[in-house]
């Protein structure tokens, strides 16, 4: 396997007596995206301006490219010696220079007819091309970030981070201009690290996920592992909707005993009292016949259009909120079967 | 977030360099009050005449702040606030009399109305000079006031007069104290309007006393006091300045809520516009005029008039570069690299703002004498003596527009490759290019029009415009003093429009 292109190794950092960031490990591979997947506040910005050099870790190490960048035995490498480029929340072009002038600020040692092509070639891949002379305050804000990002791509750097780089746009056009960046930066077969709150986001374009919760990392994995296999009971509520029930495991037959009957258990839990996690998606409502897991009165019911929630009380006075297609949604009083898809998962209580 | 970034050293040593040739004129006052003794020293400032004249200074203070502050503010007011017609050139127009200075508007009212000279004259004079001072930043904190508040103080009940008094002159009544202290310390340390007045303040003895014999320890002693006066006014001045700011959530504000004014009510503010405008411009414009008409006993020379043309304009330029140049590098350092030698480096070229230009003159004569022998009486210093004045001027430009461009667009440089210096050069600088320029040419305006240091410490033989002014004015050659004063009125007119006219636009990007 070829360098990773960014290790971090034991990073802490602190803001006077305040830990933001404890004990962060890390390794992205070359070529891949790599998103950091946080509540706002968790210290996933200050992550990124270690990584870039704009603040300095109190212990830890971060290597780039195979590069040592800063660690407790050498000086701090400067910003501008890292190889990282950087995509700030809004862009920020230079008021005082053009779309082609913004893109090739980080391109020096070049001649000027390489700097022209290279630019070209950027705008060509952002869908931007004739729009060279613009100034930044001519374009929209996905524009914005578009020429941010090629301005980031053009000295063809070993790593890109991106600080929420889509959060500042209108939620009508944030889907679309994401999915031109991931794809602007999978052609050019560029590494890049972006932190979000969005757990969608995350899950549906990053190669790998780290989720990080009071600034520390509890789980790094490809989107489908972390979804399905989460390692812990507060990643797993983070990454996706769930319904939490009380439970019991009584033995090693991969089993849990909980309001919905008995469940196969997807991951590893040892004996005794637990939490089960189900996903929405694996609760459907069946009529009441033997194989149902179990059945509940609903509560309260919700209707959005195309579909539904609604709130079953289970016989152990446990609420499960569904959500169902709108066809035939149960109204409060009436009795509802609930059947499981697939295995649970289920996280030792403390 | 706190940066622990130190500040290059291609940033700090000039930035230094500043803070040190700023301090140069306090260092002198300490050194003569020390080389007297405090027996000299108190024996000049415990006595009758200096009593009276700090009563004197004070009356003179006093009345003027408080008229400069109704005026300023009711010209801010109607420039804002009403639906008058006609608004921007009024505020124009009202901010012409930076442009002219105290001495060459004093001398216009004397040779229209004689009988002026003394207190009254004064009071007339350094009011019609100062209340820009008030007016301008109370326009702009006017505007900022939310329109939505306003509204909400309608439909309160509130009627005109109590949205005025109780909601928007409240909100920006720091504006006011801080212009307001502004006026104050120009009183203190103008020159020229009280000499032509001839009522004795500090400022005019002090120079009297270096003029006659050169009595160094009373002129330091008195200049002492001053220093001391001024000081308190600075101190109050940066306590208000850090309290007070405008709670506010959102940003969006598209209107302007504007007094609704009748025509009669138009027609009274403008009369009473009218009447400002001819006093602070009128008088002197038409009194130049007539100058020029008149027939002079000595011929006016149109080559030395235009000598002094381009001297005043070179010293204007070479005071506005060099202070642009070493204010840039503590600009830069307080704002990016704030830690406590940044901010009292900066802190430092506060002080010479507060000192007198007759003290820094004095300060700096003598330390021609014993330090820059080679430059004494020689353009340099005088420039030097303009630079350590005005420094500031430009400081707190740089400063406010380095502070409103984001600090992420540096960060993008330097993760591009570019080291430290390369994106102060490539990226700061240019971003704040308008507030640098708007800087210099503050201090080109000043430089132009300062009279005590021009005199002092110019070159032998040679006059700028406003020295000239001054050795025709005070022998009452006013036909003499005409072509002068309408070339520098011009030549102070054009940084002026420059200035009004990025009030006026940023205005407007705040309405917008």
């Amino acid at each position: 396997m070829s360098t990773p292109a960014l290790v971090v190794r034991g990073v802490s950092h602190s803001y006077g007596n305040h830990r933001v960031l404890d004990d962060i490990n890390l390794v992205v591979e070359q070529g891949s995206l790599t998103a950091i997947l946080g509540p706002s506040g968790g210290g996933k910005t200050t992550l990124l301006r270690l990584i870039s050099g704009f603040e300095q870790p109190d212990v830890g190490e971060i290597e780039i490219a195979g590069r040592v960048v800063v660690s407790a035995h050498t000086t701090s490498v400067p910003p501008e010696k890292r190889g990282v480029t950087i995509v700030p929340q809004e862009g920020s072009l230079f008021p005082h220079l053009t779309v082609a002038g913004n893109i090739a600020f980080g391109l020096r040692h070049t001649s000027s007819a390489e700097r022209k092509k290279r630019v070209a070639d950027l705008l060509d891949m952002i869908g931007l091309t004739g729009f060279e002379n613009r100034r930044p305050e001519e374009l929209s804000g996905g524009m914005q970030q578009r020429v941010a990002l090629a301005r980031a791509l053009a000295p063809s750097p070993d790593l890109i981070l991106l600080d929420e780089p889509f959060s500042a746009l209108d939620t009508s056009m944030r889907e679309q201009v994401r999915e031109e960046v991931m794809a602007t930066l999978r052609n050019a077969g560029a590494t890049a690290v972006w932190v979000t709150h969005d757990q969608q986001e995350a899950l549906s374009t990053a190669d790998q996920v780290a989720v990080m919760l009071h600034g520390h990392i509890a789980q790094t994995a490809d989107p489908v592992t972390l979804y399905r296999a989460p390692v812990r009971r507060d990643v797993a509520e983070f990454v996706g909707d769930a319904v939490v029930l009380r439970g019991t495991v009584h033995g090693s037959d991969g089993q849990v005993h909980c309001g919905l009957g008995n469940l196969p258990i997807a991951n590893n839990v040892g004996v005794g009292e637990v939490d089960v996690l189900l996903r929405p998606e694996q609760l459907v409502t069946t009529k009441a016949d033997s194989h149902a897991h179990g059945v509940g009165v609903a509560t309260m019911s919700r209707f959005f259009g195309h579909d539904g929630i609604v709130v079953v009380r289970l016989p152990t006075d446990e609420l499960v909120e569904m959500r169902l297609h709108a066809m035939n949604l149960p109204q409060p009083g009436d009795s509802v079967a609930i059947t499981v898809n697939g295995p649970v998962l289920a996280f030792n209580r403390l | 977030m706190n940066r622990k970034v130190r500040a290059p050293w291609a940033v700090m040593l000039p930035a230094l360099f500043g803070a040190i040739i700023t301090l140069l004129p306090l260092w002198y006052l300490v050194d003569q009050v020390v080389r007297s003794g405090w027996g000299a020293f108190s024996d000049e400032i415990f006595q009758d005449r200096t009593a009276r004249l700090v009563v004197r200074s004070f009356l003179l203070t006093a009345s003027v702040t408080i008229f400069s502050v109704v005026i300023g503010v009711f010209a801010a007011w109607i420039t804002t606030m009403t639906s008058i017609r006609g608004r921007a050139v009024l505020l124009v127009l009202l901010s012409v009399p930076l442009a002219i200075p105290s001495y060459l508007s004093a001398f216009a009212w004397l040779s229209w109305q004689p009988g002026l000279s003394g207190f009254r004259g004064a009071v007339l004079v350094l009011t019609l000079a100062c209340y820009p001072y008030v007016m301008l930043p109370v326009a702009a904190a006017l505007r900022r006031v939310d329109p939505a508040q306003i509204e909400v103080a309608r439909s309160l009940g509130s009627s005109t007069f109590d949205v005025i008094f109780r909601l928007a002159l409240r909100q920006v009544r720091t504006a006011i104290v801080g212009g307001a202290l502004l006026v104050a310390l120009y009183v203190l340390s103008d020159f020229g309007a009280v000499a032509a007045m001839r009522y004795e303040v500090f400022t005019w003895v002090i120079y009297g006393a270096y003029r006659s014999g050169f009595n160094p320890s009373r002129a330091a002693s008195l200049s002492m006091v001053l220093v001391l006066a001024a000081a308190v006014l600075v101190v109050l001045e940066s306590r208000i300045r850090g309290r007070g700011s405008l709670a506010r959530i959102g940003k969006g504000v598209a209107r302007n809520i504007r007094w609704k004014t009748s025509l009669p009510t138009m027609a009274v503010l403008w009369l009473i516009s009218a009447l400002v405008i001819a006093a602070g411009v009128g008088v002197p414009v038409v009194s130049v005029i007539n100058w020029v008409q008149r027939d002079s006993a000595t011929a006016v020379n149109a080559g030395l008039v235009f000598e002094s043309i381009v001297t005043s304009f070179q010293i204007g330029l070479f005071t506005a570069i060099a202070a642009t140049l070493i204010a840039l590098p503590i600009g830069i350092g307080v704002v990016r690299f704030t830690s406590w030698p940044t901010r009292t480096i900066e802190r430092s070229t506060y002080i010479s703002h507060a000192l007198p230009g007759i003290v820094v003159a004095i300060s700096l004569v003598y330390a021609g004498v014993r330090l820059l022998r080679p430059v004494y009486q020689e353009l340099p210093l005088l420039v030097l003596g303009q630079v350590v004045l005005f420094l500031p001027l430009a400081v707190a430009s740089i400063r406010t527009s380095i502070e409103q461009s984001s600090v992420h667009l540096e960060e993008v440089s330097r993760s591009l490759g570019l080291g430290q210096m390369l994106t102060i050069l490539k990226v700061t600088v240019p971003i704040a290019l308008p507030g640098i320029a708007g800087g210099a040419a503050l201090v080109m305006l000043a430089t132009v029009k300062e009279l005590p240091t021009t005199l002092l410490l110019r070159p032998t033989g040679t006059e700028t415009l406003a020295t000239s002014i001054w050795k025709y004015s005070t022998v009452t050659d006013y036909a003499a003093v005409g072509p002068y004063a309408v070339a520098l009125m011009l030549l102070a007119a054009v940084p002026t429009a420059v200035l009004s006219a990025i009030t006026i636009v940023k205005g407007r990007s705040h309405q917008s």
